[in-house]
């Protein structure tokens, strides 16, 4: 971390201690990673990887440590808990591969859980049952969320706020429903015209989705000047020069872009 | 009811009859399993037009790829390709279709091999064939990389050093230096952001129109199949269950498995069946 | 299930086989046991072809292969020309010698090489690691006969450790703690030039195996749910490292009979080597047979044991899909 401060509970993260920082790791916070299939351990039982979780903090007797395993199963997986607690991973499906994930994120019962992309690799049916999955956990563990996921679409009705990134940078942070709807930013306007709508017409001639124009590359040195200004289809002279700040517009809904400077 | 058949003369490209495939699994106990990922699958594409195969994970769909890459061997069934039975084939004869029948992977990052560079990657299949100079296969490989959108400068690259959209596009390339009649691409664009995702779908279509590519789009993203394809055929279990034109699919679906890909589709501004509380 | 029995199937038949082979080798070899003999004035003709009928020497080879079968299968392995004796008992006391010192160092060596590789991976590209490096290069590049004689070489100098033998003279009149700790001294060396020789090359398989498992995602991701360090190398690093350790370690059993000679020979331990060496040497028919197939007997199992093992650590190898 170059700069900046991450505080957790009025702690500054960044300075923390290795122990305290293995401490936090899968108690308060918790990260679902994204590709389930190298997530787990190969050759170990599910149900072990999700009681390691639970051992490695010290949750309690061997007894206590069971029974929070199968509790954890219960709730992710109804009838076929057992079974599947004793398989090994090459012998679930990627969507029961996820829950395994989840489940070892909310064993310790962690007030955030970060999920990267859980549904990236899962076909539509499937992420919609993990996304039902979330919905239900947040509702009985009243848990903090940060989805992290390219797929704009999958945030309409789960999410309650949303962020947008480019290169770094936040470019929009608002009400799900008002940027979702509504996006401000030329980025975010753009991201969200290149999804091909299910309802356009098929006439036999097929057109072309509107697209970002050229690709986007890793700047190598900072550059001032907003990030998004080479591929931006509204960028004036200032965007070049100046980083803009952040732009209110309104008490939740803050943008950041020149375009909106002066309203 | 096939969407394409402009002229009654013209003979599908390719036509899969009946197609089976199964394997054998061990569980964990000790017994075998008996698995069909194919259960008699039939369709026909006729050359310069888009199927888009659509169905969940399981469905077959990557197995049938396989099939019709000539990777694998079905079990049963014919496959017609230019209306000669190509599972009769011997391995020198299969391999002079394999030329003709290209497969783009899903995962961009590890279809390459991590030490080559990009124009070696992109000239292998051409020095395979063995019948053109080296100054031929530069220039093609060079006209090939600005087709698909990368600059000529980047044939020293190598593979980690592109983003998914570039790898991606050096994939479409590789399989398009030795002209084959037909890509088939297995989720393609699943990895993809979706302004990438549009990007090449993009270039896929131009491609077509200007190559009279024909190509086979398996997908599990019923949107963007519905925007590429010219016929759309849903996939379950191992067996075709609708197929038809997307404007039909999309507007009347008849199977139950069509019904639960399209309501799966996730839509910028719709709301869910249960409102959150915000 | 039928997994292990076509496994052992096989390794029966390698073992035919190779007796086989083993047998006509050493039949078609030129020269005999009682070449020696005759070549000595003292022993008359008659009494060197009465010799002879007896131990079959002029039969054909079928069925010298097949009355030697039968032999094994009663227990005998053979006749020895040299200890008139059956072959069996011969071979198995020296088997022991030999074991002794062979399994005491396997388990030195495993047990310094697992915890040595282990820190080492964890240490990659450090002063440390890079030190370790070249110390285990340096020990390879030693010969055995080398670190053997040193090890010689050491125990004459100073005194402190007996310089050949497994027993001292008056190993029958000690007591039980005082046999154990004869043996012990006896052992030292031996054991020591074994551990060392084989060491090097151990600790840098475990080193190059663990440290590709350190890279994979599922190591990050546990980390990520705040497993501590230690848990994290030895129980989810290790198993993940295992699969050619296990194979490396079957293959180690297989050299439990055959790797030790040059050590046994210099520093005169009465293993198997030597016994070998001199029966080889004076056409022994019989023990040389008997030895080679005790040899194989190990190989194939090791290898055997190799494959028990990988079935029961690595869940994926027992579901493994053909179509």
């Amino acid at each position: 971390m170059a700069s900046g401060s991450v505080l957790f509970d009025g702690k500054d993260l960044l300075s923390a201690e290795p122990g305290v920082l293995q401490g936090i790791r899968g108690k308060s916070i918790s990260l679902i990673f994204q590709e389930p299939s190298v997530a787990l351990h190969a050759t170990m039982r599910v149900g072990q990887q999700v009681r390691q979780v639970l051992a490695a903090h010290r949750i309690g007797s061997c007894d206590e440590l069971d029974r929070r395993t199968s509790a954890v199963f219960e709730i992710l997986f109804g009838e076929e808990s057992e079974r599947i607690a004793r398989s090994y991973p090459h012998q679930l499906s990627g969507g029961q591969r996820q829950r395994i994930l989840i489940a070892q994120a909310i064993a310790c019962r962690p007030s955030i859980v970060v999920a990267d992309e859980p549904t990236a690799s899962l076909d539509p049916t499937t992420q919609m049952e993990i996304l039902e999955v979330f919905r239900a956990l947040q509702k009985s563990m009243s848990l903090a969320m940060i989805f992290i996921t390219h797929s704009p679409a999958l945030l309409s009705g789960f999410a309650d706020r949303i962020l947008v990134l480019y290169a770094g940078r936040v470019v929009e942070l608002g009400p799900a429903k008002q940027v979702l709807i509504s996006p401000k930013h030329p980025y975010t306007q753009a991201l969200f015209r290149s999804i091909p709508a299910l309802d356009e017409t098929h006439d036999g001639g097929k057109r072309n989705l509107p697209t970002i124009a050229r690709d986007s590359d890793i700047p190598s040195l900072p550059r001032s000047g907003c990030r998004f200004e080479p591929r931006c289809p509204e960028r004036m002279d200032i965007c070049k020069s100046k980083d803009p700040g952040f732009v209110s517009l309104n008490a939740s809904h803050v943008v950041s872009c020149f375009r909106y400077e002066n309203q | 009811m096939n969407a394409v058949e402009n002229d009654k003369n013209v003979q599908p490209l390719l036509e899969v009859e009946n197609l089976v495939k199964t394997y054998f699994r061990r569980t964990l106990t000790g017994s075998r399993e008996n698995v069909r990922a194919l259960d008699g699958v039939s369709f026909s594409i006729f050359p310069g037009s888009t199927l888009a195969i659509v169905g969940a994970s399981g469905s077959g769909k990557s197995t049938l790829a396989f099939c019709l890459a000539c990777l694998e061997k079905p079990t049963s069934g014919a496959i017609r390709f230019e209306e000669r039975e190509i599972l009769q084939f011997d391995e020198k004869e299969l391999r002079g279709v394999r030329r003709k029948i290209q497969l783009i992977f899903q995962d961009p990052a590890n279809s390459f091999n991590p030490r080559w560079q990009v124009l070696e990657i992109l000239t292998e299949p051409l020095a395979l064939q063995g019948n053109l100079s080296r100054e031929e296969i530069r220039l093609r490989a060079h006209a090939l990389l600005e087709q698909v959108g990368l600059a000529a400068q980047m044939d020293g690259k190598l593979p980690l050093e592109l983003s998914g959209g570039q790898r991606q596009r050096l994939a479409i390339a590789r399989a398009l230096i030795i002209e084959p009649k037909m890509l088939i691409l297995d989720e393609a664009l699943s990895a993809l952001d979706c302004s990438v995702q549009a990007q090449i779908a993009n270039l896929l279509v131009e491609l077509q129109r200007s190559r009279g590519l024909t190509c086979l789009f398996i997908t599990h993203d019923m949107a963007m199949a519905a925007h590429l394809a010219d016929e759309i055929a849903v996939m379950s279990k191992g067996r075709i269950v609708e197929q038809g034109h997307p404007d039909k699919i999309l507007k009347q679906p008849q199977a139950g498995v069509t019904r639960e890909l399209l309501a799966a589709v996730p839509r910028l501004d719709s709301a869910p069946a249960q409102e959150p509380e915000s | 299930m039928r997994y292990f029995l076509r496994r052992l199937v096989h390794a029966v038949f390698l073992l035919v086989g190779v007796s086989v082979l083993a047998f006509v080798f050493t039949v078609l070899a030129p020269g005999n046991y009682f070449d020696e003999m005759r070549l000595n004035p003292q022993i008359a003709p008659e009494t060197i072809d009465a010799l002879r009928t007896q131990y079959e020497v002029n039969r054909p080879l079928p069925i010298r292969y097949a009355h030697w079968v039968g032999s094994v299968l009663r227990g005998d392995m053979g006749f020895s020309f040299a200890y008139n004796s059956p072959v069996a008992p011969l071979l198995l006391v020296r088997a022991r010698n030999t074991l002794l010192l062979t399994v005491t160092a396997m388990l030195l060596s495993w047990g310094l090489a697992l915890p040595v590789g282990i820190w080492s991976a964890v240490h990659q590209g450090r002063m440390s690691d890079r030190l370790l490096s070249w110390g285990t290069a340096a020990l390879m590049v030693i010969p055995d006969l080398a670190l053997a004689l040193g090890f010689l070489i050491l125990a004459v100098k100073s005194g402190w450790f007996p310089t050949g033998g497994m027993v001292s003279l008056h190993f029958e009149d000690l007591s039980f703690l005082g046999r154990v700790r004869d043996l012990l001294l006896h052992m030292a060396l031996p054991t020591a030039a074994l551990v060392l020789s084989v060491l090097p090359l151990l600790v840098r398989h475990v080193r190059a195996a663990v440290s590709e498992v350190l890279d994979a995602p599922f190591l990050l991701a546990a980390e990520g749910h705040g497993i501590p360090p230690r848990t994290l190398l030895y129980r989810y690093a290790l198993p993940a490292a295992a699969n050619p350790l296990i194979s490396l370690f079957g293959f180690s059993i297989g050299t439990l009979l055959s790797g030790s000679l040059l050590v046994e020979v210099v520093m005169s331990w009465p293993g198997l080597g030597p016994f070998l060496l001199e029966a080889i040497l004076a056409r022994d028919l019989y023990v040389v047979i008997g030895g080679v197939l005790l040899s194989t007997f190990f190989l194939v199992g090791g290898n055997f044991l190799a494959d028990l093992l990988l079935y029961w650590a690595d869940p994926r190898i027992r579901t493994e899909t053909s179509s």
